[in-house]
């Protein structure tokens, strides 16, 4: 749930993270990474923010879990201003976009090391340890070496990191990039149960399956500003509903013609010309017939007209175009 | 308040909408408990590949001891040397050369460590720069002491005096700390300074020319008037001093001072420009 309209919607059960007009101009650079950001998300849901590379995900994530500071707005992350580090950061866990590890550590030491860090009692820590082995699949590979893991298996024990000190918010930047099926599975998993204790958690993906799949609230974010955002079905609906055409050959130039003379936008091709797609309003979306006309009248008669609403994809392909 | 929710699935949910008034049920220890903690993790990690941080501050001053001995002894017999034995002049020296072989070890992992968002974790579990920077000059401390022990135990088994026996190991030892901690602050300046992991052991070799550039290998008296000038400047040349009316001769408590005051002001100097680089590349 995000942006001034949508926050109306935030239910009254509590907001995790708020910022108005976050922004972050780095040193030297003349654009801003992220550009009056006003963001809500609501406790216990799962936030997912979409974008290009470049678009200003993870500088947002840097700010709200205090690494970076901004250039101007404000922020608060579970009730706590992000300036106060040290109240905020007990709270949250992190597991950023490179996988952060000491290489010539065990998966073991480097979790126990960093429970220590926390303030866990060694009988405490014992305990976790092997219930986040066992949750992420590491028994095998719990006393090697980092550094001669998978890329995969490294990710699994970085989020294990993030969600070791149990914290009430968890930032999790493309957590499931590199891995395989399984460790995916596994990191769906935890963030389900997450949400099932309650616990809010903000993600970014470029995996639109992982989007729908994990995420209460979307928000799209293209030049360092949130340009759409909402519950995650509300969203691809809001993107209207599209007539795809799937031509037997390349639409020639005069048939395209026609069906833009006809009223029809058409908002996307394929480099074969093959595929329309045009999209659907209250004035043409009982015309369909009528296209089928034209395409008839094209020697493209064994064309199959698909109507459907937007996907995920073509919702952020339309927000970030 | 506690509110219920449906999950896609259909499963009820409990939302702690109040979440976030709970407070982190651990406290996390002191500022230097967790110190310590990562200065045992830097311990355990410069173990887990020796080479650079351990083996060379052994290798190196006792190559070099050995064959210095072998090749220079004659010049004891010069007139206006100021020892009878060869091995004891350079003894100081080569003690205090310690720190400063592999010294870009730890500052070359530390850019590594930024580079890599471990530093970011670290930050994250409540350590500041400067624990990070306390933990890592400490370890500089610590990875030389090994080689300390075997370099001084040798120079004594090759006639090296030691004026209070322990005594003058351990504040050797100590004078070798102080040393390192300034010495080593040179390459994590060059270090944070440049980002780059490469830039401190480029700055390697620059343990030769402050060795030659002072009076560790050669007494004053025997070298050219711009070398004595030059070696005024260099501050190994006060910690060598330190170092030798520690061993022996007539001992100058003014020059022991000197060698440790002058360790003490780089250190400072170069920490509080260090403070300032980090604090704009990576934060506090």
């Amino acid at each position: 749930m995000s942006t001034k309209s949508a926050a109306a919607a935030v239910p009254d059960n509590g907001i995790a993270i708020k910022t108005i007009g976050l922004t972050k101009t780095y040193p030297g650079s003349s654009t801003a990474a992220v550009s009056a950001l006003d963001l809500t998300v609501a406790s216990g849901s799962v936030y997912c923010l979409l974008g290009r590379n470049g678009a200003g995900k993870t500088t947002t994530i840097r700010m709200l879990t205090t690494l970076l500071a901004p250039s101007s707005g404000t922020a608060e992350v579970l009730g706590v201003p992000i300036e106060q580090t040290r109240r905020l950061r007990p709270r949250i866990g992190v597991a950023l976009q490179e996988v952060a590890l000491d290489l010539w550590l065990t998966p073991r030491e480097q979790l126990e090391l960093a429970l220590a860090m926390a303030g866990w009692r060694r009988d405490e820590r014992r305990t976790r340890v092997t219930d986040l082995v066992e949750q992420f699949g590491l028994g095998t590979f719990q006393h090697n070496r980092i550094g001669s893991l998978s890329g995969g298996m490294r990710r699994r024990v970085d989020v294990a990191l993030a969600v070791s000190h149990d914290p009430q918010l968890l930032f999790l930047d493309e957590p499931s990039s590199g891995l395989d099926i399984e460790g995916k599975d596994e990191v769906w998993n935890v963030i389900t149960s997450l949400r099932r204790e309650g616990r809010t958690v903000v993600l970014t993906t470029h995996d639109m399956e992982e989007a729908v799949a994990l995420s209460d609230h979307i928000g799209i974010v293209k030049e360092g500003q949130l340009v759409s955002s909402g519950p995650t079905s509300e969203l691809t609906n809001r993107h209207g509903v599209y007539a795809y055409v799937h031509a037997p050959g390349e639409v020639a130039d005069a048939t395209l013609r026609r069906i833009a003379e006809s009223g029809f936008t058409v908002t996307d091709n394929d480099h074969s010309r093959k595929t329309l797609k045009l999209q659907l309003d209250s004035a043409n979306a009982t015309r369909i017939g009528q296209l089928t006309a034209i395409l008839d009248d094209h020697g493209m008669g064994t064309s199959r007209v698909e109507v459907r609403s937007t996907s995920l994809r073509d919702a952020f392909l339309e927000a970030t175009r | 308040m506690i509110t219920t929710e449906a999950l896609r699935d259909g499963s009820p949910v409990a939302i702690n909408a109040d979440i976030h008034d709970v407070a982190p049920t651990h406290q996390p220890p002191s500022a230097v408990v967790s110190t310590l903690m990562l200065l045992g993790r830097y311990v355990k990690v410069g173990l887990r590949q020796p080479v650079f941080g351990f083996i060379f501050p052994i290798v190196f001053p006792t190559v070099l001891v050995i064959f210095v001995r072998a090749m220079f002894q004659r010049v004891a017999d010069l007139p206006g040397f100021p020892l009878t034995s060869y091995t004891a002049y350079i003894a100081p020296g080569m003690i205090m050369l310690i720190p400063m072989i592999g010294s870009g070890y730890g500052a070359s992992t530390l850019i590594e460590e930024i580079r890599s968002g471990f530093v970011d974790r670290l930050r994250l579990q409540g350590i500041s720069s400067r624990q990070i920077l306390a933990a890592k000059i400490a370890f500089e401390a610590i990875r030389i002491m090994p080689a300390g022990v075997i370099v001084i135990g040798l120079l004594a088994l090759l006639d090296a005096p030691l004026r209070a026996g322990l005594g003058t190991v351990c504040m050797l030892l100590l004078l070798m700390c102080a040393w390192s901690a300034a010495y080593s602050s040179l390459f994590y300046f060059v270090a944070v300074r440049t980002m780059n992991p490469q830039a401190p052991v480029a700055l390697l070799p620059l343990a030769l020319p402050v060795l030659f550039i002072s009076q560790a290998l050669m007494p004053t008296v025997f070298l050219p008037g711009w070398l004595k000038l030059a070696i005024q400047i260099n501050p190994f040349s006060h910690v060598v001093s330190a170092a030798s009316t520690l061993m022996y001769g007539h001992f100058d408590a003014m020059l022991l001072a000197k060698g440790f005051l002058v360790a003490a002001a780089m250190f400072i100097a170069l920490q509080a420009v260090i403070r300032i680089v980090v604090a704009r590349r990576i934060g506090a």
